[in-house]
């Protein structure tokens, strides 16, 4: 007979513990990788807006006269292309969820100002290979073989230390913009 | 000769996750015709093209449904990797591959239980869903999130499955292939279901072919069709078979997707076993140029991406064809003869998904 | 299984040649895979994709024209098209002519018309 198929099932549900939590009375657990929400390591921050320019729902904001960073919680979409874009490795995707709220509101985080650095390269050791100019996110240095020249251009830079850390000669240091 | 009236079907009914108009042309019980409407969830996703560069648009392109999310990433990094003719390493494929797979088999118990909700069957709704959340829970400890991933990358992927992970993996899908094989038994064998599925809707091999249909819609009348023989991401290297049904009935489309589901468990199994060691992802420098279409088996069926490139970061044209899209000519046709009661049923045998169609 | 993945055919056409063609596939029993509009430059690029499913071959017609010209709708020979020249209508507003069932720019809901073309 092809009745009563899911009778045991039924009979076995109906003997065994729920398999569903008493939420919220037990805490939900979430595992190492959940993509909670972003949070920032404001002291390595050095608020060169890579972050706010490549992120999908435009909800980070650095503003650098302020120097601040600060993040609309409730735009967020959770998909972590800011921490694979950060130079420095400062942001970070932790589990926990935004609580619900009647209103948005924005997290800001402040940085104290410091002098601003600047990349400065040893012109004796520098071999013109370009490697710096082409890991700038900003495209502030100019290389050029044919006349030996290595140029910086001030304003674009945003002292993010990515020249330093690819120089093959270790040429390139950050010193204290004057 | 019977009288004709036009009952509206939709957009907001209880069978439909999404919203989806039909006016039925009735003669007495029987239905005549059915005129399908849509649009009441476009958001024009395809047009942000002109907005995000082609790094971000991945995150904007899986946003396009909740359930099939992973793929359409992966089919839409995979268009702009055929276009910068990017190699993605072994181990970023098989990753790949899993996720994919893995998606299968949580949209199939997903598709299963709204069945069994959609013929009245709860308890047997509940036991698919209690499954299914095994497989979510395994997608957020491996990416991090429970229905959009953000694992893809242009290049290959950004997370990776440690050999512990793996092995979980694997140890709950057998779990769930033991507990899909009992439950597998009231599907195919109990009276009550059969006599719901058995001889409804029928779509012969002929019309499926000439309505354009895709997936385990079309494969469920016989129809020899998996996008999965192209050999894109790991595919190439697995040992699987196409699997189809004679039925062309709503009992074979339920039949094929039982019977997927052990196809996808089977292929995790021997991606884990296969798992090859080394990079997961390649760098990708410089700007895409040239137009590629990539073609991959969701879910639902054949999915159709094509991306246009002009050498800017920005994409000219960026298009999704659904399988959804694909199956609405076939769903019409086995509306036609069926009895009222059975519309939300076979409605529900294309397995449905609004949003993706309308984008 | 056997995979099998022959590259992907384009073949460029003018829109006065598409009903002779397509009638063509047709008759080799091949599938309408999709239908894609482009705005590209000021100029409509149609893609219509032909699938064989059991050799896995791919073929597309590229109709590049101007903005108005008109382009006959192919339902004659594949029903199923109707959806897909609907959608080309009202997002980009392409000129088909004899669809069979037409939706008059009602297919979806929209605030604008042709919102794919870029001003």
């Amino acid at each position: 007979m092809a009745v009563m198929k899911f009778k045991n099932v039924v009979l076995k549900n109906l003997f065994s513990k729920p398999v569903t939590k008493n939420y919220p009375a037990e805490p939900a657990v979430y595992p190492e990788r959940s993509r909670g929400h972003v949070e920032i390591n404001i002291d390595d921050c050095i608020l060169c807006g890579i972050c706010g320019m490549n992120c999908p729902a435009r909800t980070i904001k650095v503003d650098r006269k302020a120097s601040t960073w600060s993040i609309d919680r409730f735009d967020c979409i959770q998909c972590g292309y800011c921490v694979e874009k950060c130079p420095k490795k400062c942001l970070t995707i932790v589990p926990g969820y935004q609580e619900p709220g009647a209103q948005k509101f924005t997290a800001t985080y402040e940085k104290p100002i410091t002098v601003k650095k600047i990349p400065q390269a040893d012109m004796d050791t520098c071999v013109f290979c370009t490697l710096c100019a082409k890991k700038c996110p900003k495209e502030a240095i100019t290389v050029d073989r044919a006349e030996k020249k290595w140029e910086l251009n001030k304003d674009l830079c945003v002292s993010c230390g990515l020249c330093e850390s690819s120089c093959p000669k270790k040429s390139i240091s950050m010193v204290e913009e004057k | 000769m019977a009288k004709q009236s036009i009952i509206p079907f939709g957009p907001q009914h209880p069978v439909l996750p999404e919203p989806i108009h039909l006016d039925l042309v009735l003669e007495d019980e029987k239905v005549v015709e059915a005129i399908p409407s849509i649009g009441f969830v476009h958001r024009g996703l395809e047009s942000l093209v002109d907005k995000k560069d082609f790094n971000e648009m991945t995150y904007v392109i899986e946003r396009t449904c909740g359930i099939c999310s992973f793929m359409h990433g992966m089919g839409y990094c995979e268009s702009i990797e055929k276009i910068m003719q990017v190699e993605v390493p072994n181990r970023g494929k098989y990753l790949r591959t899993i996720w994919a797979e893995m998606s299968r088999v949580h949209s199939h118990l997903l598709w299963l239980g709204l069945l069994a909700d959609a013929f009245g069957f709860e308890s047997l709704f509940y036991q698919c869903w209690r499954m299914r959340e095994k497989v979510l829970d395994l997608f957020e400890m491996t990416t991090g999130g429970r229905c959009i991933f953000s694992v893809n990358k242009v290049g290959g992927v950004l997370k990776d499955i440690d050999d512990v992970m793996l092995q979980t993996i694997k140890v709950t899908m057998d779990d769930i292939a033991a507990d899909l094989r009992i439950v597998r038994k009231t599907f195919m064998k109990d009276y009550t279901v059969e006599s719901r599925l058995r001889g409804v809707g029928i779509l012969t091999k002929e019309q499926a072919h000439n309505l354009g249909a895709a997936g385990p819609f079309a494969r469920a009348s016989g129809i020899k069709m998996d996008m999965r023989t192209t050999g894109y991401a790991a595919y190439g290297d697995l040992d699987f078979d196409i699997i189809t049904s004679d039925e062309c009935d709503s009992y074979g489309r339920c039949e094929v997707r039982i019977n997927e589901i052990f196809q996808a468990i089977d292929l995790i199994g021997q991606c884990i076993d296969k798992m090859p060691k080394g990079d997961i992802a390649t760098i990708v420098k410089g700007n895409p140029n040239g137009e590629a279409f990539v073609r991959m088996e969701q879910p639902r069926g054949e999915a159709v991406y094509f991306s246009k490139a002009n050498g800017s970061k920005f994409l000219e044209r960026m298009r999704v064809r659904t399988p959804t899209f694909a199956n609405i000519p076939g769903l019409l046709e086995t509306l036609k003869g069926a009895d009222f009661a059975d519309v939300p049923l076979l409605i529900l045998t294309i397995d449905p998904c609004i949003s993706c169609t309308e984008r | 299984m056997e995979i099998k993945n022959p590259e992907h055919v384009l073949v460029e056409i003018t829109p006065e040649q598409l009903l002779g063609d397509v009638m063509a596939f047709k008759k080799q029993g091949l599938r309408l895979s999709q239908i894609c509009c482009a705005y590209v430059n000021e100029k409509i690029e149609l893609s219509y994709s032909f699938a064989n499913d059991d050799t896995n071959e791919y073929t597309n017609l590229r109709i590049v024209m101007d903005k108005d010209t008109e382009v006959c709708s192919i339902t004659e020979f594949y029903p199923y098209a109707f959806l897909y020249e609907n959608e080309m209508k009202e997002l980009f507003g392409v000129n088909i002519q004899m669809i069979n069932l037409d939706y008059n720019q009602k297919l979806y809901r929209l605030k604008d018309e042709t919102p794919f073309i870029k001003k």
